[in-house]
C-alpha cells in the first residue's frame, strides 16, 4: 500500500503501465491525424489495427467453432426443438381439421376464414 | 502494412501529362487472416505472444473460455460506454475509445444508446418485478373475488303485452 489511493501495488502499477500505454498510442494518433500528406496513403484515414482485429474476429467467428454441450445445447434449443414441435402441431391440428371436413362434421358454412 | 502493389490509372484527359499521380490502391492492403484472432492460447508463450499481438500486459490479458469458440481474443471488463469519464479528450468521442484500445467483443450492444451492463439501477431487477407482477396479481385476485358479488340496477326484465306471466305489485 505504498499510494494514497488504497489500491494494491499490483494494481497501482497497472494503472501506471495502461496510462503510459494510452499516452503513446494517443501520441501515435495525433501524430497521423494530424499529417497533411496522409492523404497520399493508406486511403486518407487512420487505420486502427484494433478496430480491424474486432471485425475480423466477428467475421471469423465460424473458424474457430467447436461442437461441444454448449453449441450443441444451443443448436437443440433453438432450432431443432422448435421447428419439431411447431411442425408436429400444426400437422396435427390440421390433420383433425381435414377428418373433420372428409367426415362431414364440419360444414362448409363454418368453416375458419370463410370471409376470406 | 506495406503497399506494394499500386496501379494508376490514367483518365483519358490526362494521357499526355507526365505528372499523373496515384489515384487509388487497386488491391487491398488488409486481410483478414492477418487480423483474425488466432487458436486459443495453451502454453504461457502462446499466452504472452496473445498479450503482446492484442497490446495487453500479460496480467491483463485473459481470453474467452475455449468453449466460447473465441480463440484467443481477450475477454475485457465488462464496461459500457455509459460509464466512462466523459470529460476525458478521446480520440473517438462517440465511443469512447482511444486509438487502438482493444474492442470489447459484445462491443455493439454496450453503445450509449444500448444496453447499459455496467450501471447500477436504483432499484435491483428482483425488486422492479416483484413490485410489477404483484401489482398485477392483486389487482387480478381481486377480480376473481368479487366475481361472485357482481351487482346491477334491482329491476326485472321489461313486461310486454304478449303472452307469459304478467307480475303485479300487489298480491292478487
Amino acid at each position: 500500500m505504498a499510494n494514497n489511493y488504497g489500491l494494491s501495488d499490483a494494481e497501482f502499477n497497472l494503472i501506471k503501465q495502461q496510462a503510459s500505454r494510452r499516452a503513446e498510442l494517443r501520441k501515435e494518433f495525433i501524430k497521423q491525424r494530424t499529417n497533411p500528406w496522409k492523404h497520399a496513403s493508406e486511403s486518407g484515414y487512420v487505420f486502427d489495427p484494433a478496430l480491424q482485429k474486432f471485425i475480423s474476429m466477428k467475421v471469423t467467428q465460424f473458424d474457430n467453432f467447436t461442437p461441444n454441450p454448449r453449441t450443441s445445447l444451443f443448436g437443440f434449443c433453438a432450432i431443432i426443438i422448435p421447428m419439431v414441435s411447431y411442425g408436429y402441431l400444426i400437422w396435427n391440428d390440421r390433420n383433425k381439421q381435414e377428418q373433420k371436413i372428409r367426415s362431414g362434421e364440419l360444414r362448409y358454412r363454418e368453416r375458419k376464414f370463410k370471409f376470406a | 502494412m506495406n503497399n506494394l502493389f499500386k496501379s494508376v490509372i490514367l483518365s483519358k484527359r490526362h494521357v499526355l501529362s507526365k505528372n499523373t499521380g496515384l489515384i487509388f490502391n487497386a488491391v487491398r492492403n488488409h486481410w483478414n487472416y492477418e487480423y483474425k484472432p488466432g487458436p486459443y492460447p495453451k502454453t504461457p508463450e502462446e499466452r504472452a505472444a496473445a498479450a503482446k499481438k492484442y497490446g495487453m500486459s500479460i496480467e491483463e490479458y485473459q481470453p474467452h473460455p475455449e468453449h466460447m469458440g473465441y480463440g484467443d481474443y481477450p475477454k475485457l471488463p465488462d464496461i459500457g460506454a455509459d460509464s466512462k469519464d466523459p470529460h476525458y479528450p478521446y480520440d473517438q468521442p462517440e465511443l469512447k475509445r482511444n486509438f487502438n484500445e482493444p474492442i470489447h467483443s459484445s462491443a455493439e450492444i454496450f453503445g450509449e444508446d444500448r444496453y447499459d451492463i455496467s450501471m447500477r439501477p436504483r432499484f435491483s431487477l428482483a425488486h422492479q418485478w416483484t413490485w410489477f407482477l404483484g401489482t398485477l396479481a392483486g389487482a387480478f385476485a381481486l377480480y376473481i373475488y368479487l366475481e361472485d358479488y357482481k351487482i346491477g340496477r334491482p329491476v326485472t326484465a321489461k313486461q310486454y303485452p304478449t303472452d307469459g306471466p304478467h307480475y303485479l305489485f300487489s298480491s292478487k
